[in-house]
């Protein structure tokens, strides 16, 4: 499902988004594109789902969270992309990959029912889901980003899986206030280069502005590099006055707050 | 019933009803819960006992939408042919709330004279407690409207909703019910037909025939759905969310002829006009519905559909439909100082775009809104389920637009990234309603779409000021 495109445009890959969305993770694509439209800058989507080839190139890549049933649908037609995503992980191409979409982006995942799904291996970190029980890692979470300037990132977790970190992954944030990872070694999410792995919807990127635009310069950047006629001024206008950052910002605080019982 | 059982039940329903006599003193909670509590702590298995009086003259309403509209209207029916239709009209659907609605149905000379009369009971049951209510309760008619994601925090994920149900209609252990009544449009509920039919009981399909109401495919939030061979389900037409004409795209597996079809409707800006065949019969039934969108006729198939199973024919609800009330909170309509107000309930996702659908569809004014997003638990803790519905559908569509509830900053972020513009945002609710009744012009109305306790909010506040009776009363 291929959008029409402009040379002078930011390319966004949102991967099976009629699949997983069972957390409306769909918001961190509408989020970019907002804050595309208030820079002035064009984004094109491509919604790349089952059986649809990726793009050629891309700047950034999101996917979303999926129940077992929905992370089983995609797993085959993901393994055929991740050579290419690992690729692009490696040149620089900013990605963000929620809860399901997270724990198929790293090792793979032994689901409730005891079947192991084999992920692409852009993170290092696996993840394995109790196969009795109903133990589920469930409420907001603030947390603090292990990526400088970041600060407080906010967000809802609603998981089974449990994703451990490799011994080289570095987590995306610590754990302030919620499960995290695992519920036990304080971490939450995995960061690499540009991407980003995390259990934390709400969706994340409109609630945390400064994460929108650290994943939005990577992006760009990327993009300058795929084109040294593409417009790197967009860079100074992200420091400008946004309403979008204001308005995130407040909802950030306001929700932070409300979890720490101030 | 041994003797100490009697004294135990009579107490649990004498302290219940004392507990409802003072919560509404209170009005704390509104009573419509706290009497079940109290009288299931003093005879934990008060539900058998009742559902043993009722002698299982009880028809139960489940699904994530529709619930209490469709109740509403199953109630109205049955009351033109039975004496008493016990019913939790209030929409307090757990358990406790079940027991309430009994007991608070009763009078003071009620313990003797409900055992003469014959009851009938309409019950709508919360999607997570069914399994075990149904299996205490044992109900004649187990009506299912549709599944779609509401209240992830206290349901985890939608595909053990599904399970549960059909695991709970194959259980040897129960009584099955003698009818099902289920949506054939939502292939979510297909599982449930499979069951009914393989099991013998009676299924009664309900459903949608006239492409001219269907939902406009412009909206890329629209999720696949998949078959339980795990092939996707392709549609050759949708009305509703995932309801629609649906087959899957390798097995033979498709949705059901319905025995109760909508083949003609009309919607207007007040009411619908709908046309209905019943399977194996020619001629077709006409009627006008007082409630505006396309769900309101999904409820009224449905409640059509629940009433012929407990045996009242389709011709004799049709007059109760067209004559029938409205619920509480749900397209309700107060006159305050000249401005029309009209609360729509909207609290997931499905509900919502259908609630901005029926707006936009049908109103030919630039909306006045109010949209009110709260997170107590009767909401659901988690609000971004904002993101997966339509709000970009308001755009230019609107004269106003204000945000409120203890979740106003994430609401108004929302209309942000839609690219709408929000004059106001405040997480005082009657501020917000206050501000919005000052822009909304005689002839206008405004309309407040909001979560479930914000709803409660604004109608207790509307109809103060209007004269309107609290509904619990």
């Amino acid at each position: 499902m291929s959008q029409s495109s402009s040379p002078l445009s930011l390319r966004i890959v949102s991967l099976y988004e009629d699949v997983l969305n069972i957390y409306s993770d769909r918001g961190n694509r509408l989020a970019v594109q907002a804050r595309g439209a208030e820079l002035g800058v064009c984004v094109d989507v491509d919604l790349i789902s089952i059986g649809d080839q990726l793009p050629a190139d891309a700047d950034l890549v999101l996917i979303g969270g999926g129940q077992d049933r929905e992370q089983e649908i995609v797993v085959a037609d993901l393994l055929t992309k991740g050579e290419t995503l690992r690729s692009w992980a490696a040149t620089g191409v900013a990605m963000l990959a929620v809860c399901g979409g997270f724990q198929l982006f790293g090792q793979g995942l032994r689901n409730s029912k005891g079947v192991f799904l084999e992920g692409i291996e852009v993170f290092d970190c696996v993840s394995v889901a109790p196969t009795f029980g109903n133990l589920r890692f469930v409420g907001d979470v603030v947390s603090q980003s292990s990526i400088e300037g970041l600060g407080m990132i906010v967000g809802y977790e609603n998981h089974a899986g449990q994703t451990f970190l490799g011994a080289s992954a570095v987590p995306f944030a610590e754990i302030e206030f919620g499960f995290g990872n695992n519920g036990v070694d304080r971490t939450e999410g995995v960061w690499r280069n540009s991407c980003i792995g995390t259990y934390l919807h709400g969706s994340i990127l409109p609630n945390n502005a400064q994460l929108l635009d650290w994943l939005f310069e990577k992006a760009i950047k990327h993009r300058i590099s795929r084109d040294s006629n593409f417009d790197s001024l967009v860079l100074e206008r992200m420091s400008e006055y946004s309403k979008l950052s204001e308005a995130s910002e407040f909802a950030r605080q306001l929700m932070s707050t409300a979890v720490r019982g101030e | 019933m041994g003797i100490f059982n009697v004294i135990r039940f009579e107490l649990a329903i004498c302290l219940g009803k004392c507990a409802l006599f003072f919560s509404q003193i209170f009005r704390r909670g509104g009573g419509t819960a706290v009497s079940g509590l109290v009288a299931t702590f003093i005879e934990p298995n008060i539900q058998q006992q009742i559902s043993k009086i009722l002698s299982r003259e009880v028809i139960f309403v489940t699904g994530t939408n529709g619930k209490t509209g469709t109740s509403s209207f199953i109630s109205q029916i049955l009351r033109s042919k039975v004496d008493f239709v016990l019913s939790n009209s209030s929409g307090s659907n757990l358990a406790r709330g079940i027991v309430s609605a009994y007991i608070s149905s009763l009078g003071i000379g009620g313990i003797f004279k409900r055992r003469r009369q014959h009851i009938a009971c309409v019950f709508e049951v919360d999607e997570a407690v069914i399994p075990s209510l149904s299996s205490r309760m044992n109900p004649k008619v187990q009506v299912f409207l549709n599944l779609s994601r509401d209240q992830l925090d206290r349901y985890g994920e939608i595909d053990s909703i599904a399970s549960s149900w059909v695991q709970s209609l194959s259980s040897e252990s129960r009584t099955l019910p003698d009818v099902l009544v289920v949506n054939a449009d939502d292939p979510k509920l297909f599982s449930l037909i499979d069951v009914g039919y393989k099991k013998s009981i009676r299924t009664i399909t309900f459903g949608l025939a006239d492409s001219s109401v269907a939902l406009d495919d412009s909206f890329d939030g629209q999720d696949r759905d998949y078959c339980s061979c795990g092939s996707q389900i392709r549609y050759e037409v949708k009305y509703v969310g995932q309801s629609g004409v649906w087959s899957c795209s390798s097995c033979d597996i498709r949705r059901p002829n319905p025995d109760v079809l909508a083949t003609k409707i009309v919607l207007e800006n007040d009411r619908s006009y709908v046309e209905i065949k019943l399977a194996g019969r020619s001629e077709t039934l006409d009627l006008t519905v007082h409630q505006q969108g396309l769900y309101s006729v999904y409820n009224v198939l449905a409640a059509i559909s629940a009433a012929w199973g407990y045996g009242i024919h389709p011709v004799d609800s049709i007059h109760v439909i067209e004559s029938a009330t409205g619920v509480f909170g749900r397209q309700e309509e107060f006159l305050v100082a000249n401005v029309k107000a009209k609360i729509w309930l909207a609290k997931n996702p499905q509900g919502l775009n259908e609630v901005l659908r029926t707006l936009t569809e049908n109103t030919r004014s630039p909306l006045s809104l109010l949209l009110v997003l709260n997170d107590g638990t009767q909401d659901g803790k988690d609000v971004s389920w904002i993101y997966d519905a339509n709000f970009e559908i308001l755009d230019s569509k609107y004269k106003f637009l204000v945000c409120s509830g203890s979740r106003a900053h994430n609401l108004s972020l929302r209309c942000l990234i839609a690219g709408l513009e929000v004059v106001k945002s405040d997480s005082n609710i009657m501020s917000m309603l206050d501000f919005s009744l000052d822009r909304t012009l005689p002839t206008e109305t405004l309309n407040i779409v909001t979560t479930y306790t914000g709803m409660i909010e604004i109608r207790e506040d509307l109809a103060s000021r209007t004269g309107v009776l609290p509904y619990w009363k």
